[in-house]
Formats: structure tokens, sequence, C-alpha cells
């Protein structure tokens, strides 16, 4: 028998037995496990025998940067995981992260690889990561984080460095079209899986082959509108290729330019490209001399596009003050034409102020040259618009694109390019005004050009050996037609001082003569200061363009009498049936037969100290007296003094009535001697000729 | 005799000489029988088992005398390799079926003097993820893990009918019982072996009850004596061989969880000799052990590998008529046959 305490013994080494057998398993470092444990790492069973165990020696074990790791086999994971139980092994079939994957390429950081260095379930999954729907499990079973693509960076690290891969945990619109089973970060943001599902049947979502369309217009469906442009290489140079990448035949449009990974600058290009060019290096990049979109080679003589900041808002543009000008300012290379955002062009067409990847025409309003150049805006209403009959005309006899803006203004060449001639502006205008179109010929007897000048607003010209010399937009700006004083939209518009295009108003008073010849501003408020409604002082006499003369520009006089055009303009007026009937010229006449040297051939002065003048013009050597060899109509007095004007048509005296400076240098008492002053009082005193 | 007397003797001796070493060169070139013996034991007269043929693969088959010749000469061009077999039966019409689970495929081979010669491969498009496969008298049972259930189909391979169960969850093991004309589905999250005739209707469950050591934890595999109709299931977390009678109550049960021989770690295979001998394949151990009737350890063999009579976590086991074993060798990617020497 045996006694109740021996029993008691007994009964408690038992207990004690057969708690080591429950709760006595043991792991390798010889710390107690739970029967939890156990029910997968069979080796911690403790019932061990190592003779005896039919469990096959690992020779190599799991390893973490080359260095063995106590992290089990794919063997450990296939016991179960062979179907048997509810798990997702059926989308491991695909070519995407799968069983002996080599890590060649990336940089694996903490994650374990098999013996031979290759990736294995146990990679990215362990059995110990808490449950995915506890909190903080990692889903599924994942020893990293995957909402964040952090498990991904752990090797792909390079594969998501900015400016070089697409982007990742940016916010993508809700219009997305991606298939609904795809992976999205938090709050809907883009991470790695959600373009490469890890154990899909596809490498990629949405990308078949060589064409990732579908993949790319998911979000960027505004940008398919390439497809079939010019920009789509894959049709447009299919037979020629990028330098990392096949023939873009074998491509789809986006990877023609754009590679999600490892590509050279900001926008992934797929091409070399000197980001610290700038963003027009990938324009530039193509349309350069040698670059594959040679046909279309930027020019630096067009619109400026280097280190030009913008001052002001253009949400038409999607400018904000403040930013570069740049190409993609006034082009949007995905999308042909504005108005038709699935235009397609056949290939290698030539564009227009429609098209051209324009993000706004160049219509007849300039949508896009005005968004930045407000202040232009006024020739839509004026002659030179370009839906007047003078354009429409000009187009039909020309190839000139039909833009407001651009059939003057070349935006990427200058448009006067191959012209030789000095002077670009009278070359530009006089394409129209050339008497041979619709616009009001400028070819006979105009104003001087390519002169120099002196400009009290520093009014334009054109440069040439350090100088500013006169052209047409010195004193015309072809946006600005002026006042207009007519109700209606008139088609072609008479102008005169008030308008015509002028860079200053030349009415009232003729500020825009006077910017240059202020020295005639004495004619103002004289008696031949005659003003009109519609024209200046100046313009009454001289007509800058279409002029009787080509000396002195002077405004047609109709049937004036007088022998010479000096006479004829001054008769036009000065006769008795004229304005100026009260002051007729009675005798008046030097012997023409006698021609008089100057004073520049005699070496006494200046050509308008005694001016003389031939039939052709003013001589420099030998000429006639005329009119104006005494008189300076501009000027009532030749003394300042005396220049103060009184009532209206106040008689003369020999100190004003426009006479100028007299000089001790005369003509006449070097011909006539003592006999001048008679001669003087004959012509000139009515009251003395009689007693002579 | 014409064609003969026209050469000369070195001539016909050198003919001679060419096509031994022709024959020779079939055996090299061919991918087919194991020419390597492999016996279980090894350093026995009488082994248990021996190896007979290694399927890796679809082997051309030759149709004429020329193509045999020059398949003498070129070897035998493997078609395809299998892709993770992991179940296989022979059916009535003496086809040998292999499902292969990675591919979705069922590969069919038939015997030609001897050796399994693949005939056909076929894919079907109701079934994503077959695993599991039975034959029945007229009817092919094929299990999909994709959608749950297992299809009935008929010798043509076309679709007759659907098994399934409000609790079935993932039906896995398939095996005919011959004797009562009843497929037998081992379920393992369900824990349950559900029992359904052959033509589709529901007839019962193993698994549950009041009987505790009756109770499943995750059946993984079952096979049937087909003389009196004892169902013995493989039970995969309970690491243990529990048999039931016909009529589906609990008889017995042997095995335990440990890693020495005669106990089970992750036992994936079972099958019955005409003797009586159970076979139990252990995804762990890498091997096959024998036990008797009542659990007895008769014999083990085989080892974690990838050599021929090695085994990468060996799967389901079949047994034919003819006691020839078969062994799915999933990640190796080939199915072993043994020839078991019943005694």
């Amino acid at each position: 028998m045996i006694g109740p305490f021996k029993k008691l013994i007994i009964g408690f080494a038992v207990l004690c037995l057969c708690s080591t057998f429950i709760l006595g398993q043991h792991n390798p470092d010889g710390r107690k496990v739970s029967l939890d444990c156990v029910t997968c790492h069979v080796s911690w069973h403790d019932n061990i025998d190592p003779e005896k165990s039919l469990l096959p020696n690992i020779e190599a074990p799991i390893q973490i940067q080359g260095m063995p790791a106590r992290i089990p086999t794919a063997a450990m994971c296939y016991t179960c995981h062979d179907g048997t139980v509810k798990d997702s092994r059926q989308t491991f079939a695909s070519s995407n992260h799968q069983m002996d994957m080599d890590v060649k390429h990336v940089d694996i950081k903490s994650l374990p690889l098999d013996k031979n260095g290759k990736i294995y379930c146990g990679t990215c999954h362990t059995p110990h990561s808490l449950k995915p729907t506890r909190v903080g499990g990692l889903a599924p079973f994942l020893r990293m984080e995957k909402m964040s693509s952090a498990i991904c960076l752990d090797c792909h690290s390079n594969q998501a460095s900015a400016h070089k891969n697409h982007p990742i945990k940016v916010k993508v619109s809700a219009d997305n079209s991606m298939p609904e089973s795809t992976f999205w970060g938090k709050d809907g943001s883009m991470e790695c899986m959600t373009c490469h599902p890890i154990h899909g049947t596809e490498s990629v979502v949405g990308v078949t082959g060589n064409d990732r369309s579908e993949l790319c217009s998911s979000c960027h469906a505004a940008y398919f509108n390439i497809k079939l442009t010019d920009h789509d290489l894959t049709s447009s140079l299919m037979n020629k290729s990028s330098n990392i990448g096949p023939d873009f035949s074998g491509n789809d449009p986006c990877a023609a330019c754009h590679v999600s990974h490892n590509g050279q600058g900001e926008h992934m290009w797929s091409m070399d490209v000197d980001a610290k060019a700038g963003e027009n290096a990938y324009c530039v990049g193509c349309h350069s001399d040698t670059g594959l979109g040679q046909e279309k080679n930027f020019s630096h003589t067009g619109h400026p596009v280097s280190n030009f900041k913008l001052r002001k808002n253009i949400p038409a543009l999607g400018i904000k003050a403040g930013d570069k000008l740049l190409c993609k300012s006034c082009h949007d290379p995905h999308q042909w034409e504005f108005s038709n955002k699935h235009a397609v062009n056949t290939g290698n067409e030539e564009g227009t102020e429609y098209t051209s990847f324009l993000r706004l025409p160049d219509d007849a309003q300039g949508q896009l040259c005005i968004s930045c150049h407000s202040g232009q805006s006024s020739v839509f209403d004026s002659d030179h618009s370009v839906a007047r009959e003078g354009f429409q005309q000009y187009f039909r006899e020309s190839n000139a694109l039909h833009g407001q803006c651009t059939v003057c203004h070349g935006a990427h060449t200058d448009a006067l390019e191959g012209s030789t001639e000095d002077d670009p502006f009278t070359v530009l205008c006089m394409r129209c005004h050339d008497g041979q179109h619709f616009a009001t010929s400028v070819v006979h007897n105009n104003h001087p050009i390519g002169v120099p000048f002196t400009s009290k607003s520093n009014l334009h010209g054109y440069k040439k050996d350090n100088q500013t010399l006169l052209s047409c937009n010195t004193c015309h700006d072809p946006h600005k037609w002026g006042q207009t004083v007519e109700n209606s939209p008139t088609v072609d518009l008479n102008g005169d001082d008030r308008n015509s295009f002028l860079t200053i108003s030349n009415w009232p008073e003729p500020k825009l003569c006077l910017d240059c010849h202020p020295e005639q501003e004495t004619l103002l408020n004289s008696d031949h200061d005659l003003t009109e409604a519609d024209r200046s002082a100046c313009s009454f006499c001289h007509a800058p363009h279409n002029a009787e003369t080509e000396y002195g520009i002077f405004a047609k006089w109709g049937e004036a009498p007088g022998a010479s055009f000096n006479e004829k303009h001054c008769f036009s007026c000065h006769n008795e049936q004229g304005s100026a009937s009260e002051k007729l010229v009675e005798g008046y006449s030097h012997p023409r037969e006698f021609g008089i040297l100057a004073p520049p051939a005699r070496g006494t002065g200046d050509w308008l100290d005694f001016p003389l003048f031939t039939e052709a013009g003013p001589s420099k050597t030998v000429g006639h007296i005329d009119c104006f060899t005494c008189h300076n109509p501009h000027s009532w007095s030749y003394k300042l003094k005396y220049q103060e004007l009184g009532p209206e048509n106040e008689e003369g005296n020999d100190l004003t009535s426009f006479l100028r400076n007299p000089s001790q240098l005369t003509l006449c008492t070097d011909c006539h001697g003592e006999s001048t002053l008679w001669k003087y009082n004959y012509y000139h005193d009515p009251v003395k000729r009689k007693r002579y | 005799m014409i064609v003969i007397r026209s050469f000369k003797p070195s001539q016909i001796s050198l003919f001679l000489v060419i096509a031994v070493i022709m024959t020779g060169l079939v055996g090299c070139a061919s991918t087919r029988q194991t020419t390597e013996t492999i016996n279980f034991p090894a350093d026995i007269p009488q082994p248990f088992l021996s190896l007979e043929q290694v399927i890796e693969g679809a082997q051309d088959t030759p149709e004429g005398l020329f193509s045999r010749f020059l398949g003498m000469i070129v070897g035998q061009e493997s078609k395809f390799s299998l892709n993770q077999p992991t179940d296989m039966v022979i059916d009535q019409m003496g086809r040998l079926l292999i499902v292969e689970s990675e591919a979705g495929f069922i590969s069919i081979f038939v015997k030609e003097e001897g050796e399994w010669l693949n005939s056909e491969r076929i894919s079907l498009a109701e079934i994503k993820y077959p695993t599991s496969i039975a034959a029945g008298a007229d009817k092919i049972f094929i299990n999909d893990l994709n959608n749950g259930s297992v299809h009935i189909l008929d010798y043509d391979f076309n679709l007759v009918g659907t098994m399934d169960h409000a609790d079935m969850q993932r039906p896995g093991g398939l095996s005919y019982d011959s004797h009562s004309n009843r497929l037998l589905i081992a379920d393992p999250p369900a824990n349950v072996v559900f029992v359904f005739s052959t033509e589709g209707e529901y007839i019962g469950q193993l698994g549950r009850g009041s009987h505790t050591q009756g109770v499943l934890q995750s059946p993984i595999a079952t096979t049937v004596d087909p003389e009196n109709g004892n169902i013995y299931v493989l039970d995969g977390m309970a690491r243990k061989v529990k048999q039931y009678d016909a009529s589906f109550q609990f008889v017995s049960s042997f095995g335990e969880y440990d890693q020495v021989p005669g106990s089970f770690a992750f036992p994936k295979g079972i099958a019955l000799a005409v003797d009586g001998t159970l076979f139990v394949g252990d995804a762990a151990f890498g091997n096959i052990q024998m036990f008797d009737p009542t659990g007895a350890l008769l014999f083990y063999f085989g080892e974690t590998g990838t050599d021929k009579g090695q085994f990468l976590m060996p799967r389901s086991l079949f047994i034919d008529q003819e006691q020839h074993l078969f062994v799915a060798d999933p990640y190796n990617n080939r199915v072993q046959i043994f020839r078991y020497y019943a005694q």
C-alpha cells in the first residue's frame, strides 16, 4: 500500500512531468514556448532526439544582409499554404514577386532571403505579424507596412527617388479609371502597389506588353489627347527611337517620352535631357538642329522664353505671377488642337493658329497672345484686325498664318527671317502697304525713314551701327488705331491726325511731329496754325505719306499757281480765292535765269541762312530765290521776343512776317552791292516801288 | 537477303556496331523510365519498393519506326514540365490523371509498354484552381479551391454537376469509395470529411460528433478499404490517422505529433495497399511512412531532396490495383511511381 504522503509525492512528480511535457517545449534558445509555436516549429518539439529526428538538416539558413537569421524557410510555409488553408496562393501564379526571384538589381536592406540569396515567401511575410484585423496588424502578415509602400521601398528605394520616378504618396483624383481591385494608400494616395500588384497576373496594372496606354490614361486621361498627334512618336516617328529604348513603334504614346522609373529629370524623360537647363530642355532636346523634331527647330529669334518671369497671373494658361515663361506656357504638348481635344494630325501636318499644340488659339481675337499682351487688344477693332478685308485678301494670296498676332509676328522665328533689309519694320509694313494690296499705299513721297532722329519721347526705330534710325514704328503703333470718331465699326477707316495708328496723337497739337521737330513749335498759334477738326497744323501743309513732293512732303495743293513747287505750295492759300487772300504777293520773282551760290557753296554759313532751291528741291550749291528763301512759314519772327503773338492776323513787319533771320552775309549785297537796298524796296515795298 | 549479300562483311560489322551504339543512346537520350535502380530498402535482396518511373512532363510519343529511330539519336524532347502536381488517380479507362494545381491543367497519361506517356493536357474553363482528383466508375471528380466546390465530370471531361454544401469551406483531398460508391471530400478548414454520392447528393460528414476522438482537426486526405469500406482519415493538425467504419463510426486512431519515425509532423497524403499497409507521406519529413492497420510503423523511405527517390514536401498518394504507389512531389514538379511488393 502506498501511503498518502507517497501518493502525494508521486502525484506531484507526475504533475511536473506532465507540465514539462505540456509546457516544456523549447526553442533553440532554450526558452520555453507554448504549444501554439510548436504547431509550426516542429523542431522545437520537446521530445527531440537529433539522431532519430526525421526533420531534414538545414544546410544553409535564411539570411539577412548575408548573415544567418533564425527565420524559417519556405518549406514551413508550404506545409500549410499548399492549398490546405485559405490563402491567396492563387495570386502567386504571376510573373511578379514569386519564389526564387533574383535580387541582383535591388538593395535589400532588412528583409530575409533564402539560402541562395533569392526572394521567398518569408522575405515579405511572417506569421508573427499581428493579424491584419488587429490594431497595428500588417496585412497580410507582412513584415513591413504596405500601405505606405515601406515594404517595397526597403528593396526598391531607388525606384522612388524624386525627379526620376513616378511619384508616390500623391493624392489621386477620384475620377481615375483604375480597376476596382487597385490598391490605394492612405487617403486614396498612390503607392507602389497601385500600379504594381505584387501577386497579380499582370506585372503592372493595365499594361499589355509594351503598351501602357491603359495604365497611364487611367489617371492622366487628359494627356492621352496626344495619341496620333505629332507628339505621339509611335506614329509620327515610328522608325526612330530614344536612347534608352526600342523603336517608338514598339511602345505606347506615353512611353515614347516618359518612363516610370529611372527617367531623366522631373518629367521622367526617356531621352537624355539636361534637366539643369530648365523646363524648356525637354522641348529643346527634340526641337533642335539635331533633335528628333529638327523640322520644327526652335530658334531663338522668336518669342523670348529664357529667364523671363511673368508679372501677373494668367489663369487661362495656368500661369501665376512670378512664374517663368516657358515653352509649356503657350503649348500643351499633349493636345494638338485647342478646341478639339481628340484632334489628330495626319503625321507631320503643318500646324495652324488653332492647332500646333497651343493652349489657346491665335484666332481673330488673338486669344493666346492677348492673355499676356492684353494691352494690344485694341488691334481687334482696327483696320489691322485679320477679320478685315485687307488681311483676308492677303490670306488668299499667301500661306501666311491667319492668327491675329502671328500674321505679323513669328512666335518661334523672326517673321522676317531671311530678309536682308536692315529695317525690318518697313519690310513688314510694306508687305501690305505696297500699293498692291488693300491697305493704304505708302510707296510715294513719304516722310524720310532710315535717318537718325532725336525724339523727346524716345520713340522707337530700328538699330543700326549704334544708332536708332527712323522707321514705320517710330510714328505708328500698328496695334492702336487711336481715337475713333465714327460711331459704327466702319471697315477700312480713313485715318487722320487723331488715329491712323499713330504712336502719339497728332491732334489737336501736332505732338508727334513736334516730338522730333520741336523747333517748329513756333508754328502754333501763328497765322499759319491752320488746325482743323481732323488735321493738325502740320498736316495742313505736310503729308507724311503720298505727299506732292518728296522734299518737304508737302500736301497736295491742287491747281495752285506758281512757277516752283514752293510757290505752288504757298500760293495754294495766298491767292485771291485762297484762305490767305489778304496776303497776296504781287511782284516777287527774282530772275530765275541767274543761279545763286548757296551759303554752303560760298562757305559763308548753313543752308538755312539763305535757302536756295531748284525745281527738284533744296540746293546746297546753286539755286534760285524762292518763298522759303526769305520766309520760314513755321515761325512768325526769327526773334523769340517778337514771337509772342497778338490778335489773329496781325499785320507783320520786317521783324516778323515769317521772315528768316537776316544775315550780314546775305547774297544780295554780294551781287547787287549798293543797289541792294533799292532793289529790296522795289520788290518788297509797294509804296517805294511807286517812287521808282 | 539480297540486300545483305551486297554488303561486305566489314560493312555489316560496322552497321551492327552503329546499331549497338544507337541502342545505348536510347537509354541516354530518353527521359522516360529511370535506368537507375532505386530500391527501398536498398540493401536487401527483396526490397519493399522500387522506383519505376518519374514523370516530370510530357515526352513525344513516337508513332513510327523512323520517328523512334530519330528519337534514339536526338533523344525525346519534353513538350512541357509538370507544374506543381498535387494529386493523381487512375480512372476506369486506365488513364493516369494528374492535377497540376499551379497551371490548372489536368495531364492525361496512358501506359504503353509499361511506361506512362503523356497523351493530352487539358484545361477546364470551369475549374481555376484544382488540387485534388478522384475517379469513380464513370465519373471524374475534381475540386476547385477558387470557388470552394467539387465538380463532377464525365470521362470526356464534360462538366455534369457540382457538389457543394453550406458547411463546405475548402474541399481538398478527394478519394473514391469503391466499396460504397461514394466520394469523400476532406475539408481542412471545416474540420470535416464530407461524403457525397457520385451523383452529387450529400450523404453525411465525418469528424463531428460526441466522440471526441473522432473529432477531426483539419483533415487533409482520406483513403478507403475497398474490402470493408473502412475509411482512413489523415487528420493533419492532430497528426493522427483516424479510422472510421463505413457508417462513419469512429474506430481507432494512431499517430502523434513528433519528429521521430512513426510520428507525424505535417502529413499530407495517405494510401492503402491491398495488404492493408497504410502509406502516409509527410511534408516536413519529406518521406513516406508505412504502417500496419494497427498503426505500427513498418518502414519509411525517402528524404527531403530533389534526387530521384527524394521528395520535396510530398503531397497526395495513390495506389493502383497493381500496387504501384504514386507520390505527388509538387515542389519537384514531378510524380514518382514506386512498385510496392505487397506482402
